[in-house]
């Protein structure tokens, strides 16, 4: 008896390799990451062996273990085998994963057209188990998995490796396998249609982009509308069936938790559906020596690589090495920049990379000191200054734009010169947009193309961005007071205004290129502040100054030694006002406004003294005091308001000789009415007590 | 614009790459609805260097804020200029110490103010410095004299290669009517400063005879001028106090001055350059005689004596 169970459970072997390489396809080295079955007809062929039809060859294999013939029971082997296995150790997924594959094919071949219901799925499955079938076949399985109930077998068995998952506590992945509210047994298959390998890898960009690694991951809500506004205008690589999810309400939960689930357990890397690591190529032109070239971003995981690929025919090998002193790779072997490539794209693949351009009607490029000239970018940034390279077709677009929105100063380059490189193209230098209502004005009447290489911005999440900020070492969000950061949002293809909370007030602002002033909106207190924007929370801080009462270091790093400018100097000949070895002057003051003013010398004898001017050239500014530096005098005599007073010029004793009667005269006056407690001039009166007295 | 917000950050973040810098000015700006060309960043920049808040190293892109000093305005009855860092409370706490007067830059001379002049007084030298020490500024004395006597003499750069044969190059012209310019020409054999742009940025080389030597902007100018016998320093007396001839400096045909020269210039007002008619000639006040004889010698100019 029991060896008649083995034999039933035993697995077909065609069928064991189909589980095997389903195992290894999608369970092993997956540990807490997100796991999706997609399966369609290229995964299949991929996963089959050379020659060998891979839909054909696994539905033969199922067939080996699922006795089509047998009606409503016709999983019955499928489940028995199962149902040992959970009796197992269950060290390895169910032996179902076949069965499961096929009933993705079918759910991937019918969501192809985007017309997602279940009467519509069972025609698919039927003949993805029956790929040969007459038409009479594959109609009568339809009705024993759809009418007759077969088909709630599999997706007992989908439920089943969901909970397997699960109870592994991620070791073989997350299942990312859901019901779904109406399409409570097909939607097991068709949610793991809506994510494939493809899609994975373009989403690895889009997770760049959102800086997760510095900056977090965002909330499941504000993750799908931020992918949202991403694939506003281009579908980044990704496939139509995914980004139609994107805004199916059937499937939309479904998507948010999905791609939520992708981004935590992101690894920080760009790759493509290959698994290489996505680099950027990117344009260079120098508008003064009408040249131009290609370049390539460095990025930290790609050290060097050979870079393969075609341009017009030419099959190229370009070397990749990184370039310690610049941001972007050193790269030999590139080919000359061509207008073919502005319009297919060039791609440059190797071994562990793959450099890319993508094609536009429109290439902003701005200027980079590394790649030393104008650099194709992603986005326009208003305020810097941009060169265009336009297309034929959208020249007259382009020029429509600049005229009506571009600051003044922009100027397109002569035609000839142009079509050394870019025939078919115009370019055009100086421009910079700092006008936000005139280039939304503009952009609304231009077509999606164009519209999409001047309107969609930087960013893909709310981000703050210019401002004061201090204090960098100890947080990237303290602000000085009254330096309030912007607020960046992400902008698409098309015209979107969204609501912004700041300290629980909410506006509704118009999402563009042009980041909102949050510093001229209000005078912000001192203290945190938080700002909710596409279901971001952003947090910032407002201090009149960092707190710290230690000298800084750094002040006066900078200084001058032999006219010559320099960092780190020891001590500085020059640095800012201060000169080295120098003593500051410390001239004796006197008040201005005296009805009288006299020197009186130390020989006693006194000269009438005139105020200087005052200064010229300081408006508002009151000068009351003004420097005295007679050469011989010792004191200064100001008669004020009928009172004299006195001021002592420089230290030297009384030496009272040959007064004249007008010098005796005031010596008098000053006798009686100064009242000082300086005991030099009190020998001054003593001189001339004994003077007097002579 | 508030900018003195701007010398805050500065005194806040200490140094930094002048990029940065330069982009947060234009923010400032914008936020106050100007929208300033990156030459108005670049010419705030050196203001700010000439006013002694900052030292700009543009070789190495970097800045640093200068230590917090008072400088003595020459002949002003002990009136200082505050230069170097300056938090934002520190104002208000040299308030409650000694006498405080402020300048707000002239708003009609550029698109882009510099910081506020702060004139602080005090009865007695001694008790100004008091006072600024308990605010943690330092009272350097007279800093125009101090650097206008240390000045270097204008001197070409290193040796440079030729430029290369096609290479696009303007020449400077000093003897046209409307004052210096460069004007586009063909790579001749004529001495004299000559301009390039390299990687889009212009790059300055001077030819005597045979021999091409960098040269930055201003140093490149003036020895041009020096060359061809053009005098543009010229100084008018307006008061004298005690043994000190003060007057006006005009520096004509836009004729710029190296960083420390400028400084040297400025620090005898605390306030930065003027410009007259069509920006053409640049005025310092209350420029002691002694200081613009200092300070043309070391551009190679004669200080002409005007009434």
């Amino acid at each position: 008896m029991g060896s008649l169970v083995e034999a039933v459970l035993r697995l077909p072997d065609p069928y064991e390799r189909w589980q095997a390489r389903l195992a290894d396809e999608f369970f092993s080295g997956r540990e807490n990451q997100p796991v999706v079955m997609f399966v369609d007809r290229s995964v299949l062929q991929e996963l089959a062996d050379p020659g060998e039809d891979g839909p054909r060859a696994l539905a033969a294999a199922v067939r080996q273990f699922v006795d089509v013939k047998a009606g409503r029971q016709m999983f019955a082997r499928a489940e028995a085998a199962e149902s040992a296995w959970r009796r197992g150790a269950r060290d390895q997924p169910p032996p179902t994963l076949p069965i499961l594959a096929l009933s993705v094919l079918a759910a991937s071949e019918m969501s192809r057209d985007g017309v997602i219901a279940s009467n519509n799925y069972y025609i698919p499955l039927s003949k993805a188990m029956l790929p040969d079938g007459t038409g009479a076949e594959v109609s009568a399985l339809r009705d024993v998995l759809r009418d007759r109930g077969a088909f709630t077998s599999v997706a007992e068995m989908w439920g089943q490796l969901h909970r397997w998952l699960t109870e592994s506590d991620g070791k073989f992945g997350v299942s990312t396998i859901r019901e779904h509210p109406d399409l409570t047994r097909i939607g097991y298959p068709l949610s793991q249609t809506l994510v494939r390998r493809s899609d994975r890898a373009a989403l690895t960009r889009f997770f760049d982009r959102l800086n997760m690694l510095g900056e977090g991951v965002p909330g499941p809500e504000s993750l799908l509308s931020m992918l949202r506004v991403w694939t506003s205008y281009r579908s980044q690589g990704l496939s139509e069936r995914f980004i139609a999810s994107l805004s199916e309400p059937a499937v939309e939960d479904y998507m948010r938790t999905l791609v939520h689930q992708l981004a935590v357990s992101w690894d920080g890397k760009i790759i493509t559906a290959e698994g290489l690591r996505r680099l950027d190529l990117r344009l260079v032109i120098d508008l003064d020596r009408n040249s131009t070239w290609w370049v390539i971003p460095a990025v930290q995981d790609v050290a060097e690589d050979v870079l393969s690929g075609t341009c017009d025919g030419q099959a190229f090998n370009a070397l990749l090495a990184v370039d310690p002193y610049s941001s972007l790779y050193c790269v030999e072997g590139l080919p000359p920049v061509a207008t073919s490539a502005l319009v297919a794209g060039l791609v440059a693949r190797g071994t562990s990379s793959v450099a890319e351009f993508q094609p536009s009607k429109v290439v902003v490029l701005a200027d980079n000191a590394d790649a030393g000239g104008w650099m194709s970018v992603d986005a326009l940034q208003p305020y810097e200054e941009h060169v265009f390279l336009v297309a034929q077709e959208a020249v007259d677009e382009v020029e429509r734009v600049l005229t009506s929105a571009a600051d003044g100063g922009w100027r397109r380059v002569s035609q000839p010169i142009v079509d050394q490189h870019f025939r078919g193209y115009a370019i055009y230098f100086g421009i910079t947009f700092s006008d936000q209502a005139a280039l939304e004005s503009a952009l609304i009447k231009l077509s999606v193309n164009v519209v999409a290489s001047l309107r969609t911005g930087a960013n893909v999440r709310p981000r703050l961005v210019n401002g004061l900020p201090i204090l960098r070492n100890v947080a990237r969000n303290i602000y000085l007071s009254g330096g309030e950061p912007d607020l960046a949002l992400p902008v698409g293809a098309e015209p979107r205004k969204t609501a912004v909370t700041i300290d629980g007030v909410t506006d509704t602002v118009l999402a563009s290129i042009f980041p909102l002033p949050i510093s001229r909106i209000d005078n912000w207190e001192n203290g945190p502040h938080v700002v909710q924007a596409d279901g971001e929370e952003l947090k910032f801080v407002v201090a009149r100054s960092g707190g710290d009462d230690r000298l800084p270091a750094g002040i006066g790093s900078i200084g001058w030694e032999n006219g010559e400018l320099g960092s780190g100097l020891p001590k500085a000949s020059v640095c800012g006002a201060i000169v080295a070895d120098t003593d500051a002057e410390r001239p004796v003051l006197a008040r201005r406004g005296a009805s009288e003013s006299w020197l009186i010398f130390a020989n006693g004898q006194l000269a009438e003294f005139s105020e200087p001017a005052s200064p010229i050239g300081f408006e508002h500014i009151s000068f009351p005091l003004f420097e005295i530096d007679h050469p011989k005098a010792t004191w200064l005599a100001q008669k004020r308001r009928g009172r004299w007073m006195i001021t002592r010029i420089r230290f030297h004793e009384p030496n009272f000789r040959a007064l004249s009667p007008s010098d005796r005269s005031l010596w008098s006056e000053l006798a009686q009415t100064v009242a000082s407690a300086d005991p030099i001039w009190n020998m001054y009166m003593r001189a001339w007590k004994t003077f007097n007295a002579r | 614009m508030r900018v003195d917000l701007m010398l805050a950050w500065m005194s806040e973040t200490v140094s930094g790459e002048v990029r940065d810098l330069r982009q947060r000015i234009a923010w400032l700006a914008r936020n106050a609805d100007l929208n300033p060309h990156s030459s108005e960043t670049g010419r705030w920049l050196r203001d700010v260097s000439a006013l002694a808040h900052a030292e700009i190293d543009w070789v190495n892109g970097r800045w640093a804020v200068a230590p917090a000093v008072a400088v003595l305005l020459p002949s002003c009855g002990g009136t200082a200029v505050l230069a170097g860092g300056r938090r934002l409370d520190l104002v208000e706490r040299l308030e409650s110490q000694l006498s405080v007067q402020t300048m707000p830059c002239d708003q009609d001379r550029s698109v882009l103010p510099t910081p506020t002049s702060v004139i602080v007084q005090a009865d007695s030298i001694v008790e100004l410095e008091r006072g600024l020490a308990d605010c943690g500024v330092r009272y350097v004395g007279k800093a125009a004299e101090h650097i206008a006597h240390r000045l270097p003499p204008l001197r070409l750069g290193s040796r440079a290669a030729p430029p290369a044969w096609g290479t696009v190059v303007e020449r400077l012209e000093t003897g046209g009517g409307d004052g210096l310019g460069f004007v586009k020409v063909r790579l001749d054999s004529r001495v004299g400063l000559w301009r390039l742009t390299v990687q889009g940025r212009p790059s300055y080389l001077y030819r005597t005879g045979s021999e091409w030597f960098h040269a930055d902007h201003a140093t490149g100018i003036l020895w041009a001028l020096s060359e061809n016998n053009i005098p543009v320093f010229r100084w008018r007396h307006e008061r004298t106090d005690g043994a000190e001839e003060v007057g006006t400096v005009f520096l004509d045909q836009g004729a710029p001055l190296p960083p420390l020269q400028a400084r040297a210039l400025v620090l005898c007002s605390g306030q930065p350059t003027a410009f007259g008619d069509l920006a053409k000639t640049a005025i310092y006040r209350n420029v002691p005689k002694t200081v613009a004889e200092q300070v043309a010698r070391s551009v190679r100019q004669r200080l002409e004596i005007i009434n």
